[in-house]
């Protein structure tokens, strides 16, 4: 899945993308982490932010442009 | 192949461990959570990275994956050889033959198939033989000693070939028998006569009755007595048998279905154990031998799904069957070259389940054996 990913987004030329499961979201060229706390979690990327609301955020998988978080997802918000 | 190693840590905020880790650069996998514990996997590159985050205690757990398994077996490098050893000397055991023994009363006949043997590869310490490998080996001594040796068996116990001889004793009875008529074995009618010495008594197609002369060792020129030879030949007659068959109207027919399952199983001389419960209901088995272990055969079972119908013969196949049931029984009574030149039913009897029947059989056999007899001289 990951390989196919890395293809499509060689392919596509994204900066980013994000894939939302029921209780898991995977987000790939983060630059950094804001923020990051059982109920909020923030991201920055390439010019804008993501926030993540919810409930018992857990980190599964940690890279340096890559991060699965699980947990309860309540909100996803882009801040500009 | 990247190694990864996992680690554990006490800590009472695992976030700001994780940013941590992200600030020092290292990638972090498989996190899990416990009682005040973080433990996760990093790859091995990474760990002196780990010293640049103070105020935490990393300490590894295990190796993961393939290293894991191989950490795994370094530490019980001492039980995996001797596994392997046990295993190597087992099949050594069951494949080394330590002693060649070979029966017979007879020294320069041991002698011989010792060397015979020994030239074939089959001498102590050497590796065992298959089947296969034997049977030509015993075939091929036979024929390089064929004025010697009769019979020879090659037998493998344990670890020890065993091999019986039987030494062949030529004897050439037509030195012996120096004066002998052919006379007939059995009543029959006189079909072919081939003889090398003698005067034929009988003519073909003459009935002759068990015990008359067909070709006589005098040999008698004018009613005189000129010489005695012993009478050489074959004769061939027509011989008359009543055969009685019985043969069950009802028989199975069996049907593959294409339909193959695999199983495994090993054999100790006749009886057979299959380790799987068979998937399919009826079957024949096909067996690919494996390897043999103290005299334990095991091999793979090809189980051939069959579909088992039964059926009943009509009269006329029922006939037909019968007819071929007789030949076989003929054929087990007569040598090779006797022919079976007419069969006729000669009483038939349908019971409920079975037919019994009554055939005529007439063969072209033959018919004769040598006989010695005493000149008689007259007196005076």
């Amino acid at each position: 899945m990951q390989l196919i990913n890395r293809v499509r987004n060689f392919l596509v030329d994204q900066n980013y993308y994000i894939d939302i499961y029921e209780n898991k979201v995977h987000i790939f060229h983060y630059v950094d982490i804001i923020k990051l706390q059982d109920e909020e979690i923030v991201l920055q990327m390439d010019g804008f932010q993501i926030v993540l609301t919810g409930a018992n955020f857990r980190v599964g998988r940690l890279e340096n442009r890559e991060i699965l978080i699980s947990g309860i997802i309540e909100n996803l918000k882009f801040v500009r | 192949m990247k190694h990864y190693i996992w680690m554990e840590v006490k800590t009472t905020n695992e976030s700001r461990l994780l940013v941590k880790l992200f600030k020092a650069g290292i990638n972090v996998y498989g996190i899990t959570y416990g009682n005040g514990v973080i433990r996760f996997q990093i790859c091995v590159e990474d760990r002196k990275l780990l010293k640049k985050i103070p105020g935490y205690a990393f300490h590894k757990v295990r190796d993961s994956g393939l290293f894991a398994l191989l950490a795994y077996f370094k530490k019980r490098i001492l039980v995996l050889l001797g596994i392997i050893l046990f295993v190597l000397f087992l099949f050594l055991v069951s494949h080394v033959m330590v002693s060649v023994q070979v029966i017979h009363s007879n020294k320069e006949i041991r002698d011989l198939v010792t060397k015979s043997l020994e030239d074939y590869g089959i001498h102590r310490l050497t590796w065992k033989k298959n089947f296969q490998e034997i049977e030509n080996i015993k075939q091929q001594i036979l024929n390089d000693y064929p004025n010697q040796l009769e019979w020879l068996e090659i037998e493998v116990s344990g670890m020890k070939y065993i091999v019986r001889i039987e030494e062949r004793i030529i004897t050439n009875p037509d030195e012996k028998k120096k004066q002998c008529h052919l006379i007939a074995t059995k009543s029959a009618i006189v079909k072919k006569m081939l003889f090398s010495s003698g005067e034929a008594k009988v003519l073909v197609n003459d009935f002759v009755k068990d015990g008359d002369i067909l070709i006589s060792g005098e040999l008698i020129h004018n009613e005189e007595v000129k010489g005695f030879v012993c009478a050489t030949g074959d004769v061939y007659g027509e011989v008359w048998y009543t055969v009685k068959v019985s043969l069950p109207l009802i028989y199975e027919e069996t049907e593959e279905t294409g339909k193959v399952r695999w199983n495994f199983g090993w054999s100790k001389g006749d009886l057979d154990h299959i380790v799987f419960r068979p998937r399919v209901q009826s079957y024949i088995t096909e067996k690919k031998p494996l390897f043999t272990l103290f005299g334990i055969q095991f091999s793979f079972l090809k189980q051939k799904e069959v579909t088992i119908t039964q059926k009943t013969y009509t009269e006329e196949e029922a006939i037909n069957k019968a007819l071929l049931l007789v030949d076989e029984k003929m054929k087990q009574q007569i040598d090779q070259n006797d022919e079976i030149t007419t069969k006729k039913v000669l009483k038939k009897q349908l019971n409920d389940s079975t037919m019994d029947i009554e055939v005529f059989v007439s063969v072209v056999e033959k018919i004769s054996r040598q006989e010695e007899f005493q000149e008689i001289k007259e007196e005076g």
